[in-house]
């Protein structure tokens, strides 16, 4: 049996997206969008740096 | 202090204020199609016609912008030479990082690309983002497992129409 390509993993996986999140994030304007994910990236980042530092 | 991560509607509004013609690239021209994803920072494709890398140079002097990473030994801003050039410079502002893509890994610069852009107003920001296709095609070329990763939702979001 042959390892699946690239190609045919992220078909794949195309098909196994959370419906409800991008509903949820197609629903925000684009503003809101952008804050979304700056202010999520700055919690990870935190979070990251708590546990660094523990 | 200069944040780790980017703060991207403060980085477009500030080189939309400066007059900064570019085309927003990478993680966050897919979060602005919608993908539900986190990104560090905002990858820009600058145009670079006369006058643009003054410009340039202007936003990212009044957002006390140096190469990342700083240490005390590497404190570098970017000069007008940088910015006229053909790489990939990665910069740290005081809206977190930012990478200026003169050309992407394919050699493709600003005018190569804004064929395959849209421009999009929402209040007072305007911004101008490389198209979903065009995203998609390079997510898939750069070979990167963490690009591969976004394509999926980027499918996803295409398929919606």
């Amino acid at each position: 049996m042959t390892e699946p390509t690239q190609d045919e993993l992220i078909e794949r996986a195309t098909h196994e997206v959370d419906e409800s999140l991008l509903e949820w994030s197609l629903g925000l304007s684009v503003l809101e969008r952008l804050r979304a994910a700056s202010r999520s990236a700055a919690t990870l980042e935190r979070l990251a740096r708590a546990a660094r530092d523990r | 202090m200069r944040p780790a991560t980017a703060d991207l509607e403060a980085l477009l509004r500030a080189l939309h204020e400066a007059s900064v013609e570019l085309i927003v690239v990478g993680g966050a021209a897919a979060v602005i199609h919608g993908a539900p994803i986190t990104t560090q920072d905002l990858d820009i494709v600058p145009r670079q016609h006369p006058g643009d890398a003054e410009r340039l140079l202007g936003a990212l002097t009044s957002l006390d912008t140096r190469f990342r990473p700083i240490r005390p030994d590497r404190d570098i801003e970017p000069t007008l030479e940088h910015l006229t050039g053909s790489g990939q410079l990665n910069l740290i502002t005081r809206y977190g990082p930012l990478d200026v893509l003169l050309r992407l890994h394919d050699a493709r610069g600003y005018d190569e690309l804004v064929a395959h852009s849209r421009e999009i107003i929402e209040g007072a920001l305007r911004v101008r983002v490389i198209d979903l296709d065009t995203l998609i095609e390079i997510k898939r070329s750069t070979g990167r497992a963490r690009d591969a990763l976004v394509i999926p939702l980027l499918l996803g979001i295409r398929n919606r129409g």
